[in-house]
């Protein structure tokens, strides 16, 4: 016997019933007030239902009997009663029972359960989960975010460079103030530059633009156009060494080569949505940590790009026979500047840390 | 003006209420006819619980409290933890698209296992339909983030448009969720309309922001008086009467928290302003972290406090009239220990804790909540959702946003 209570359809009224399964059927008796104490009364009545029940009891009395095409049960999970639809939307819950649940589901039950109860598969699952975390973040994702971000047309990453600049310009840049002399000069050498990088098919779309500002300081940084923006202050602080200013626009335009911008979108598109559906339905502070991760993942790609963009650098200036000790000194001159230099943590970095990047440089002139 | 009001409609909680609201001076006959009525009401209820109201002949709701007591939850940590890890590989082995199927398996293990009165809650959404609410969902938010990523300006004019749509997104939401929870065979329905959300949602936070958030709390309030008062049992309403000097309590309880936290934790860095200046040269991250860490305290405490306060208030001021009162003691320290030994529980053991935070949760929760069941409760009727156009039916099921309650 199987305890269960029977919900009628069009209201919350419940009947305690018990269950069994006879001859492969399912049969409901209704325990009513008046039946409590004659249990054995239930056989009694199951023998000749057809001929008295109905009368002196009512309904009540009447077992109740489905096949199994006739019920409707959501699938086993853990060890939740089971909640079985009758016909006309009623609604069966019984407590767990080994026999209802061979009746319900068949032979070995769903096969969702059956990886929730069995260890081979819980322990394949607590080893397998991480492995393919990583591999999903690690491998799969930047696969798909080049994939992503070849697809793009040159239109959308000029428009979208376009009102990027546009909207810079008007809250944190100004007009730069070099003499125009120094700025002509400066293109002149960058020109030269651009001509010696052949054969990526970007040369012509590299425009340099200089602009004043005090809030990002000493900086350069490249649109996904091929639009290149250095600052007076990151001029002046290499007091307009070309060398040192050409090492910069290599390590932009291998930004732009490769596609960062783009890659860096799909990246962290993908990484938001993994973590909100793998991890979701979380609350509270954990979400904040949630929110932390997907920034550090994000911080993760776009350290693999400077990365990219600084072995890009290194290797032309190896290609037009110029020292790549360039690239460490503007680095160091950079890092003399900045306040977070001896910063060991980069997980909250979007760039790798300026020492690593000094050493990288340096052993690729060493290794000549 | 002596016009005879009808008390014989009212329940003993109305009587009760419409008593101390009386001037005894000004109306003493009324006021001893509620008396007589309360009594009246009040013995049966003393006397036996046998005597259960007569159902659907007697339309006089003479409701009487037939049962009281905590909300169970059955749900075991170990249980949970291999649907959790199931699920988790599933969907990311599916790339995402098992995350529907796992979120029902997530849903029925809670509602399933938590228990009022003897009868359990069952959750009644069909993946499919979570599914179609998830695909909208990741294209509207892709196409935002790209949006925003390429441009700026469109990226701006796309957030306006998004926060416009929230309210709708929150009804249709909210519609969903109640719709597709269960006890004892009968559904929970939301009604509330697009134009009130849009006030709630919109309007009153967007106004607040001119009055330097003073009325916030208020707006605040607004939004759960909403959400609970258009919330239904089958055809049973809820109903709540909450009162703006709670939410200010909580609201401003909940920023003096922070102030205070981050006064403190200024003052403790203060004494060691020196060494402040040295970790500054040698690089920022001992100062990132020590902020870090007070924002964490503060939020723990201030978000905790919030809760507590307006999670107990709501559920004492909220019935569904003859159906169930309910009532929840949630203690401030004890959801701040909750809440922090989650969290570091979850970052030790590189998130495997995640299952056992949530149970713990659920427990938690459900011990600090009490109902008591009215007779009422046997007469509630499902309402025919058969009647609703197969359309909105549709449209109301394409998304699948969840807000909080309390």
């Amino acid at each position: 016997m199987i305890d269960g209570q029977l919900y009628q359809s069009e209201g919350s009224s419940v009947t305690p019933i018990t269950a069994s399964i006879e001859d492969n059927i399912l049969v409901i008796r209704l325990i009513n007030e008046d039946q409590c104490n004659a249990n054995n009364g239930l056989e009694i009545n199951e023998s000749n239902a057809v001929v008295n029940t109905d009368v002196v009891n009512g309904e009540s009395a009447e077992p109740l009997r489905f096949q199994q095409s006739e019920v409707n049960a959501k699938s086993k999970l853990g060890n939740l009663p089971r909640e079985i639809t009758l016909p006309n939307d009623r609604l069966l819950v019984c407590s767990p029972s080994p026999l209802l649940d061979q009746w319900l589901d068949g032979g070995a039950g769903s096969r969702i359960s059956q990886m929730e109860t069995k260890k081979p598969w819980l322990i394949a699952s607590v080893l397998l989960v991480p492995l393919l975390l990583y591999v999903i973040f690690v491998q799969g994702m930047p696969w798909a975010a080049v994939k992503f971000a070849n697809q793009i047309p040159y239109s959308i990453k000029s428009v979208a460079s376009q009102h990027t600049l546009s909207a810079l310009d008007y809250s944190m840049l100004e007009p730069s103030t070099l003499p125009d002399l120094q700025r002509e000069q400066l293109m002149m050498g960058f020109d030269t530059v651009v001509k010696q990088v052949s054969g990526l098919g970007i040369e012509s779309n590299i425009r340099v633009h200089f602009r004043y500002s005090d809030l990002i300081g000493p900086n350069a940084f490249a649109l996904p156009d091929g639009t290149i923006v250095f600052t007076d202050d990151l001029v002046t602080l290499v007091d307009g060494d070309q060398a040192l200013l050409d090492a910069i626009l290599l390590h932009e335009i291998g930004h732009v080569a490769q596609n960062h911008s783009m890659q860096l979108i799909a990246e962290s598109l993908f990484a938001t949505l993994a973590i909100s559906y793998f991890f979701g339905d979380l609350s509270g502070a954990i979400e904040s940590f949630m929110g932390i991760g997907s920034s550090v993942v994000q911080n993760q790609y776009s350290q693999k790009h400077e990365w990219q963009a600084d072995n890009f650098a290194i290797s032309k200036l190896k290609l037009m026979h110029r020292d790549t000790a360039d690239f460490a000194d503007v680095m160091r001159k950079l890092s003399n500047d900045s306040e977070q230099q001896g910063s060991e943590n980069s997980w909250f970095q979007s760039h790798p840390s300026t020492k690593a990047r000094i050493e990288n440089a340096e052993s690729a002139s060493y290794n000549d | 003006m002596s016009s005879n009001i009808d008390y014989s409609t009212y329940s003993l909680e109305e009587l009760k209420q419409a008593r101390a609201a009386i001037d005894d001076s000004e109306h003493p006959e009324r006021a001893q006819e509620l008396e007589e009525r309360i009594t009246q009401l009040e013995l049966p209820e003393n006397s036996s619980t046998e005597a259960p109201s007569t159902g659907a002949s007697s339309t006089v709701s003479t409701a009487s409290v037939l049962r009281k007591g905590k909300v169970s939850f059955h749900g075991k940590a170990s249980e949970f933890f291999s649907i959790w890890i199931v699920n988790l590989l599933l969907t990311i082995v599916t790339l995402g698209i098992y995350s529907a199927w796992a979120k029902v398996r997530t849903n029925r293990y809670f509602y399933g296992n938590t228990e009022i009165d003897g009868h359990r809650f069952s959750y009644l959404a069909n993946p499919l339909q979570i599914l179609k609410g998830r695909i909208i969902a990741v294209c509207l938010f892709a196409s935002y983030f790209i949006l925003s990523a390429v441009s700026p300006i469109a990226g701006a004019v796309m957030v306006l448009a998004l926060m416009l749509l929230t309210p709708f997104m929150i009804v249709l939401g909210q519609r969903f969720s109640m719709r597709m929870t269960g006890y004892r065979n009968v559904r929970f329905k939301f009604n509330g309309g697009f134009g009130d959300a849009f006030v709630v949602f919109v309007v009153l936070p967007f106004v607040s922001l001119f009055t330097m958030y003073l009325m916030l709390p208020w707006a605040l309030k607004k939004i759960d008086e909403y959400l609970v008062d258009e919330s239904a049992f089958g055809d049973s309403s809820f109903t709540t009467k909450l009162s703006t000097g709670s939410y200010y309590v909580a609201s401003l309880g909940a920023v003096g928290i922070v102030v205070a936290v981050f006064l403190v934790g200024a003052s403790i860095m203060g004494f060691g302003f020196t060494s402040l200046i040295q970790t500054l040269e040698n690089g920022a991250p001992l100062v990132m972290f020590t902020l870090f860490a007070m924002y964490l305290i503060a939020y723990a405490i201030s978000s905790s406090f919030y809760t507590a306060l307006i999670r107990n208030h709501i559920y004492e001021s909220s019935e569904i009239p003859n159906v169930a009162q309910f009532k929840s003691n949630v203690g401030v320290l004890p959801l701040v220990w909750l809440r922090t030994t989650n969290v570091i529980a979850i970052v030790l053991s590189l998130g495997f804790a995640i299952p056992w935070a949530k149970i713990r949760s659920a427990h938690f929760f459900a011990n600090a909540t009490e109902v008591t069941v009215l007779s009422g409760i046997d007469s509630v009727t499902s309402v025919n959702t058969g009647s609703v156009g197969a359309t909105a039916e549709e449209a109301a099921t394409l998304f699948d946003v969840d807000v909080a309650l309390g």
